[in-house]
């Protein structure tokens, strides 16, 4: 899920930093506003929780591998801004450190991954929580789908912006110049994939570690299950 | 230190991580120029411009220069670039947040 350069027209990396760049700053606006200062290390923590467990890759159906993310963890615990924040942070450093997806496509990466993912599964987990506390099982249950569905709103907006390179941008003998797979090659190839097991695995990330801490940690939800209005 | 058991946690992934490079196969999309033309048949004219102005990444695919080779300095690298890695996040995460806090980094 991590875009690679070479795969988005400039134009559309482009313009994914053009959607991307605001949205950071409002990050960066409402942890300065409106997080109090014991969580500054708790969002360092959970930014270099995010770069690990994506190193975790798993076998998916079709031969190929994915990973979970933690956006939508991340998000549970300090709200969808800070999220934002802490996988763009790790979405940087694999990009320009590792080479693992695209310095020109961290902008789009960094709205599949850092903000689609965590604010879509934030909003389910919301929906689903109710008035459920940290500790019980609806809580938990509630954060598990969040996390499924946010990959898969990640994954979905990944491969909308790959299939749609091919009508885009073509030679005039029609030959694709990027990404040459169409939607209905790019849309079954990574939803599949996540809807089955990529999914299921950010899933139980999510809705595992929110158990625990509900259990043992509840006072870490203090802002976090609120969220930041 | 503040979520002492936190990082503790993070520090036992990040040595478990070389468990997460065993499975086989990249992840769909994010093949190298030989990749793309075993299954599009072709490289596309964009994606070789972009490849040839791409400059390698200082550890690429998480390898440590001088880990590379046998399976045991291998996850040895991935372990030092798990470390690596998730240690410059945590401190950039830091110095933006202070940064922009306070004015300057405390």
């Amino acid at each position: 899920m991590h875009i690679p350069d070479g795969y988005l027209s400039p134009q559309t990396a482009g313009a994914l930093w053009v959607v991307s760049a605001p949205l950071w700053a409002l990050s960066l606006r409402n942890i300065r506003r409106r997080m109090s200062e014991r969580l500054v290390p708790l969002i360092a923590l959970l930014a270099a929780f995010s770069f690990l467990i994506m190193m975790f890759n798993i076998p998916l159906p079709g031969g190929t591998t994915g990973h979970a993310a933690g956006g939508v963890l991340i998000a549970i615990l300090v709200g969808p801004w800070a999220a934002l924040m802490a996988v763009t942070l790790a979405l940087a450093v694999q990009a320009l450190l590792f080479g693992d997806g695209g310095v020109l496509a961290l902008g789009a990466n960094a709205f599949n991954i850092g903000f689609a993912m965590p604010i879509a599964g934030y909003l389910v987990f919301r929906l689903l929580r109710g008035a459920a506390l940290p500790g019980g099982r609806r809580f938990a249950i509630a954060a598990a789908a969040g996390g499924y569905a946010g990959i898969n709103v990640a994954a979905l907006f990944a491969a909308v912006e790959l299939g749609v390179q091919p009508f885009l941008h073509r030679l005039p003998d029609g030959t694709p110049l990027y990404c040459p797979f169409p939607l209905d090659v790019t849309i079954p190839a990574m939803m599949i994939p996540h809807l089955v097991v990529a999914g299921a695995a950010e899933a139980i990330l999510t809705g595992g570690v929110v158990a625990f801490l509900g259990k043992y940690h509840p006072e870490l939800f203090g802002t976090g299950a609120g969220g930041p209005k | 230190m503040k979520y002492r058991r936190g990082w503790i946690v993070l520090l036992l992934l990040a040595f478990l991580t070389p468990l997460g490079i065993i499975a086989a196969g990249g992840a769909w999309g994010e093949w190298n120029l030989d990749g793309i033309k075993d299954r599009a048949g072709f490289v596309p004219d964009g994606m070789r411009g972009s490849a040839a102005g791409k400059s390698e990444p200082p550890l690429p695919d998480y390898t440590v220069p001088g880990l590379e080779n046998g399976l045991v300095r291998e996850g040895l690298g991935t372990i030092t670039a798990a470390i690596l890695g998730a240690g410059v996040t945590a401190l950039a995460a830091l110095a933006l947040v202070r940064i922009k806090r306070h004015g300057g980094i405390s």
